[in-house]
């Protein structure tokens, strides 16, 4: 193997490669908020009394976690305005289909952390005349996200990571922009070298913001 | 799904505030309480002795809907426990309050925010009044030093005053305390037993109270009852009860717990 790295290609492209995560960003970040939003909603939902309000919950879980995520895209980019007649942007459609997978799996990061907290604080709330909702509402839920950050920090980088795939239906964010230039100038290797370290960066920075909302709690399980 | 439920106004006060007539409750096969019937008037404090198991909690618990009994027919204060509607399960429970043995306040929530939360969302007062309310609740179970600390930064004992405290906000007719001190260590008993007996003191507050504390139950009590196996074996005012029990199994258990 005689390959002579040239990452100088990088110092001529790489502010139009990290521009991608201009893109990348505005793609994952409305896809977390949803699919964390959705993911409560859902968590909530497979707490029913309803056993067909928890049959809803199972069903979107089971469904969108087990599709691969390439599938889902090209069916919501593609098979959906011949069905409907509605067609979104590329990035629309990207949001929605990361959406809906890390829905289903940050429902299962929530169903984790609401089960983490023991019945007796229900009971506790029951007992002052909190019906089931608001026991959920102002009791379950706000220690359950606490519970839930670790679990759903994985959930959130892995719908960032997600967006790569998005360069199938071109998104213009950092994974197509790498395409893009390989094909250009056949520097594969240091394209997706630096695309990957900017996602590497995107994500570290996240989590970072992560762990800083982690240290909001000032409270102790007990 | 938020139904606010209307709080129904409680009935004119009847003279047996809780009544209990022939229940029957099972887990599975396992019969917890076997024909249990006792009524508990305004102003009664009444101390519910047994052994571990014999059902005692579970019928306190019964009595606020926290558990459904199988047969026979609670009532408090004129509503059925058994076929209330969910917002007359509400009225019951607000005017029972209940403590629990292990205290279950709200990790998340400060000592106040514990006192507070439900007054504010179940009974729609300000946050001001809450507070302000709650704040002197806390000093009366001597805890106004610690309104702002969280539960992990109090003691056993603490804990438990500040959930007292967090029951007689919402201005119960009747407090249900499930072993209240049982959870804690010998020197933390007795602080807890104090503000007890000064709630009893303060207001003629009718209580239910499962304990093992004789003292306690002495000085406080006007009824005692011994519970086994899910039925009542004795049921006198409290002096006759620890000075001569009539039954065996009365004689038994006392001397068993005073030896404890």
């Amino acid at each position: 193997m005689n390959y002579t790295f040239q990452f100088g290609v990088l110092t001529d492209y790489g502010p139009y490669l990290a521009w991608g995560l201009w893109h990348a960003w505005w793609t994952s970040f409305p896809a977390i908020l949803f699919s964390t939003l959705i993911g409560v909603a859902l968590a909530a939902m497979s707490m029913s009394r309803r056993r067909l309000v928890r049959g809803v919950s199972i069903v979107f879980v089971d469904l969108f976690r087990t599709l691969p995520v390439v599938v889902l895209l090209i069916w919501i980019h593609y098979v959906l305005p011949i069905l409907t007649g509605a067609s979104f942007s590329p990035t629309a459609s990207s949001i929605i289909a990361l959406s809906l997978n890390g829905a289903a799996l940050a429902c299962e990061a929530f169903r984790g952390g609401l089960e983490a907290i023991p019945q007796t604080q229900a009971q506790a709330a029951q007992s002052l005349g909190f019906s089931r909702w608001k026991v959920m509402r102002y009791i379950t839920l706000p220690q359950a996200f606490f519970a839930t950050l670790p679990s759903l920090t994985n959930v959130h980088i892995t719908v960032i990571k997600n967006v790569t795939v998005t360069v199938l239906i071109a998104v213009p964010e950092v994974m197509f922009r790498a395409q893009e230039l390989t094909v250009q100038f056949f520097r594969p290797l240091e394209f997706y070298t630096g695309a990957a370290l900017l996602y590497v960066a995107l994500i570290w920075g996240y989590t970072v913001l992560m762990r800083m909302i982690e240290r909001l709690q000032k409270w102790q399980p007990i | 799904m938020a139904t606010d439920l209307k709080v129904v106004p409680a009935m004119p006060a009847a003279p047996d505030f809780i009544r209990i007539q022939d229940v029957h409750k099972s887990y599975g096969a396992v019969k917890v309480l076997n024909g249990i019937s006792l009524d508990v008037a305004e102003g009664e404090v009444l101390v519910l002795c047994g052994p571990s198991g014999c059902g005692k909690s579970t019928l306190l618990r019964c009595i606020n809907g926290l558990e459904t009994i199988n047969s026979g027919a609670i009532t408090v204060g004129g509503r059925n426990v058994g076929t209330a509607t969910p917002g007359e399960l509400q009225s019951i429970r607000l005017s029972t309050g209940f403590v629990f043995q292990n205290f279950n306040l709200f990790p998340h929530m400060t000592a106040l925010q514990n006192i507070a939360i439900a007054p504010m969302k179940i009974l729609g007062h300000s946050t001001r009044e809450a507070r302000d309310e709650g704040r002197r609740l806390l000093a009366r179970v001597g805890m106004a030093d610690k309104a702002d600390s969280y539960p992990f930064q109090l003691s056993g004992g603490q804990r438990q005053r500040v959930a007292i405290a967090r029951a007689l906000a919402m201005k119960p007719t009747v407090m249900l305390f499930d072993e209240p001190t049982s959870a804690l260590d010998p020197e933390m008993r007795e602080e807890v037993l104090q503000v007890i007996r000064q709630v009893h003191h303060d207001h003629g507050m009718t209580m239910v109270v499962v304990t093992h504390e004789i003292g306690f139950a002495k000085s406080v009590a006007s009824r005692a009852m011994l519970l086994d196996a899910g039925e009542i074996v004795e049921e006198a005012p409290a002096r006759a009860f620890f000075a001569n029990p009539t039954q065996e199994r009365t004689r038994r258990f006392l001397r068993a717990i005073v030896n404890d």
